[in-house]
């Protein structure tokens, strides 16, 4: 259900002053992934969301949340 | 952590963009021949060469369908290539070939019992193939297209 997950990583890769390529060299995907994870088109894998997270220095759940 | 190198990331996504193209040109070289197929032919050298030829180019396409087209390319741009969202969008095009393919052989066999000897075998086969493989590729290139940007 993709609708049902909000998730800000736009904007914590903006604040870090990252492309979206640079993203995704940094944790092994194409820049497709980190593109349709932004729009919401999918919804990655734990193993993604993981790997998203610790190359932003965050938490999962600060980078993904259910639509109220 | 699964470090790959920007250049990979960019190889990667240029042979996406690539292969997104062909995935949906290709199929219509498919397609041109169903009415070669459905109409009279004989057994002559021009007719083989042709029956071959197509089925050389729906096996090198459902080659490309199943694996992603990418074999000869480095393990790291490969997966690149057939990371989550690919396999996903390559889920999907398979179940639209697979409904398609379904279809095309109920509708067949509806207008057989219908009107028997209006479609030979060797017409429904190359149908059924030609339909749900040239669908399963539009849909694949054109959802990788899509999620590209």
């Amino acid at each position: 259900m993709a609708e049902a997950l909000r998730n800000s990583l736009r904007e914590a890769r903006e604040a870090r002053g990252l492309t979206q390529a640079e993203l995704a060299a940094r944790i092994g995907v194409s820049r497709k992934t980190i593109n349709t994870v932004e729009n919401g088109v999918f919804v990655p894998s734990t193993v993604i969301a993981l790997k998203l997270a610790t190359a932003l220095e965050t938490r999962v759940e600060a980078l993904f949340s259910l639509a109220e | 952590m699964n470090d790959s190198s920007e250049s990979d990331v960019a190889y990667a996504e240029k042979s996406s963009r690539r292969r997104a193209a062909l995935a949906i040109v290709l199929p219509v070289l498919l397609l041109q021949q169903v009415a070669f197929a459905t109409g009279e032919h004989g057994a002559r050298a021009v007719d083989m060469v042709r029956l071959g030829s197509w089925v050389v180019m729906a096996s090198a396409l459902l080659m490309l369908l199943l694996t992603g087209g990418s074999l000869f390319r480095r393990r790291a741009v490969r997966a690149l290539m057939n990371d989550e969202v690919t396999l996903q969008h390559r889920a999907s095009a398979i179940r639209f070939g697979f409904t398609l393919a379904m279809v095309t052989a109920i509708a067949s066999f509806a207008l057989e019992a219908l009107r028997p000897g209006t479609l030979p075998t060797l017409a429904v086969l190359h149908l059924i193939v030609s339909l749900s493989l040239a669908g399963a590729l539009i849909r694949f290139g054109v959802l990788e297209r899509r999620s590209l940007g």
